[in-house]
């Protein structure tokens, strides 16, 4: 799969979940966006990237760095792929 | 006294395990010491009996010697979630008029700043100035001044003001707690509880009393982790397993928890939030047991529990009262309801407040002659089945802690570019609450702005995680905001 694909998808993911309804860059902070601000919605996160890619995550692996922007969240899928 | 439950046990089995915190292990006999321990230094810190100490700490031994070590001194416990921000951990030091905290070294940089004339004291992480391991034998002597009817904790109730109501429940009133429902669900000394749910928040403390008072072994996690909790339950032969339905929907999508073996689980309940009946099905399909709904609030202790032998038939019911506590269905006009009419409930119980702390008009409506007006509407079937329908408080809830909207909305109007704000709670498809906000601004505000706004004002969970700008928030004819239209 490749990278835009994976940042699509992502995007798409994070358009689902949390109603900011703004554009989101690949570089825009996704804290401000609503994802990493707590725990319960990182987790539904994890969750949803989960079925999104078939992965299995262990979510004490999901720094804040991770989930920092579409760039960060596409390098960690990348590796996991 | 509370801390009685614990002698007694020491009585029985001294050798019991009591708590389990990830490699470290207590006997009720270690506990006793370690409280004897604790009590005698936080006597020596200065705390005396009457005090108010706020407890500030996560899921840890720490926490749970903390709250037998204050009450043990005859000062009122102040259970604080570790999650909160300095300026909500400043309010509740506020709202209780606590003079001591007790906190960890993890937690220093939201303790670092609190309220002037607030002693804080370090009793877990690396700069403790007490130290958890010491094995030396203290002999504290109980303070014999300590009555039952004497205040053992301060709880909190989330309301629709804007500032939570203190609720101060007394040493009678939790051992009547730990009675009531350990006499119900028929606990005994050989089951292992886990709490990944946090312990300061009363549907939490009110399980962790209840079994220790019937000398079970529990464990803490500090923070939930699937891993974590599906592997303590299969590894340690967990038996009974309090969450909230948020933990329940995610466990049941958990890829890695399927197909494993929960031979030991007897007993898995849901509390804190309205569990759905899809989540609890999904829950039984990866789990093959039933989460069993608990109904209680921070002004009773547990209401009920539903334990029905036919739970496919009642799975939305919150139960039957448990033992010593009275349930009525009323109408506005105070007259009792027949079967599966809707109605307020209102609830009769020994564990219970019978007021708020300095909240004289508040108490007045809430608690009326010897029952709480809880507020909750809902209804009992013919054999006495309680179904919670609807509520007639605003509060937002949010993985079983409730968030008062007026307090997000007060914060976001500390914004000068917004000029109305409402918030509400929304659900997703799993029927979990959310928070969203409606805002009317002056400039050309975005989403994001708002969030970055909060952060560091309000605890993570009470900031929004939807955000819609209006042109106008509906109102009635009178001005009052018609949140209904915006659901």
């Amino acid at each position: 799969m490749d990278t835009d694909s994976i940042k699509k998808r992502i995007r798409n993911l994070i358009n689902d979940k949390f109603e900011i309804n703004e554009e989101i860059s690949d570089t825009d902070y996704l804290v401000n966006f609503g994802l990493g601000v707590d725990s319960v919605s990182s987790l539904e996160f994890v969750v949803a990237l989960e079925k999104e890619y078939g992965l299995e995550i262990d979510e004490s692996e999901i720094t804040p760095d991770i989930l920092k922007n579409i760039n960060s969240i596409s390098d960690y899928v990348s590796k996991k792929l | 006294m509370i801390s009685n439950i614990l002698y007694e046990n020491i009585d029985k089995n001294e050798n019991r395990t009591a708590l389990v915190e990830g490699d470290y292990r207590l006997s009720y006999s270690d506990l006793c010491r370690i409280i004897n321990s604790l009590s005698d230094y936080l006597l020596r810190s200065g705390i005396k009996k009457g005090d108010k100490v706020c407890l500030y700490l996560p899921n840890s031994a720490e926490f749970v010697a903390g709250f037998f070590s204050i009450t043990s001194i005859g000062a009122v416990c102040v259970p604080v979630n570790a999650k909160y921000k300095t300026s909500e951990l400043k309010q509740y030091i506020s709202y209780s008029d606590a003079n001591f905290l007790l906190s960890s070294t993890g937690l220093l940089e939201v303790t670092g700043n609190i309220n002037p004339g607030v002693k804080t004291i370090v009793i877990k992480g690396e700069s403790a100035s007490w130290d958890i391991t010491n094995k030396e034998e203290i002999n504290f002597e109980i303070n014999e001044s300590i009555t039952e009817e004497d205040k053992a904790i301060y709880l909190f109730s989330t309301g629709s003001t804007g500032v939570p109501k203190c609720i101060a429940r007394s040493h009678k009133n939790l051992l009547a707690l730990a009675e009531n429902h350990t006499s119900t669900v028929g606990w005994d000394s050989s089951d292992k509880i886990l709490f990944v749910i946090p312990i300061s928040h009363t549907y939490a403390f009110g399980n962790l009393i209840s079994a220790l008072k019937i000398g079970a072994t529990i464990y803490l996690i500090e923070d939930f982790n699937r891993k974590a909790v599906v592997d303590t339950i299969v590894d340690e032969k967990i038996t009974i397993f309090p969450a909230v339905p948020f933990m329940l929907d995610i466990l049941s999508k958990y890829q890695a928890a399927k197909g494993r073996k929960y031979n030991n689980l007897k007993h898995v309940i849901s509390a804190g939030a309205p569990l759905s009946e899809t989540i609890s099905r999904e829950y039984f399909n990866t789990f093959g047991i039933y989460p069993r709904q608990l109904y209680g609030s921070s002004e009773t202790g547990v209401i009920s529990i539903n334990m029905a032998e036919e739970i496919e038939k009642k799975i939305q019911s919150v139960g039957r009262p448990v033992n010593n506590v009275e349930v009525k269905i009323v109408d506005e006009e105070n007259k009792i309801l027949d079967s599966d009419q809707p109605g307020e409930i209102i609830v009769k119980s020994p564990s219970m407040t019978d007021s708020y702390e300095n909240l004289p008009v508040e108490s007045g409506k809430a608690f009326r002659d010897g029952y709480y007006y809880t507020g909750d509407i809902g209804k009992k079937d013919a054999e006495g089945y309680i179904y919670i329908t609807g509520r007639k408080k605003l509060f937002i809830n949010i993985s079983g802690q409730k968030v008062d909207p007026t307090e997000v909305e007060n914060v976001i109007l500390l914004n000068e570019n917004v000029s109305e704000a409402v918030v509400i709670g929304r659900k997703n498809k799993s029927g979990i609450e959310y928070v969203a906000a409606y805002i009317v601004s002056k400039e050309n505000l975005k989403g994001s702005d708002i969030i970055e706004f909060c952060r560091d004002k309000i605890s993570d969970i009470k900031i929004p995680t939807a955000i819609s700008f209006v042109d106008e928030i509906p109102k009635s004819p009178t001005g009052k905001i018609l949140r209904e239209k915006l659901k």
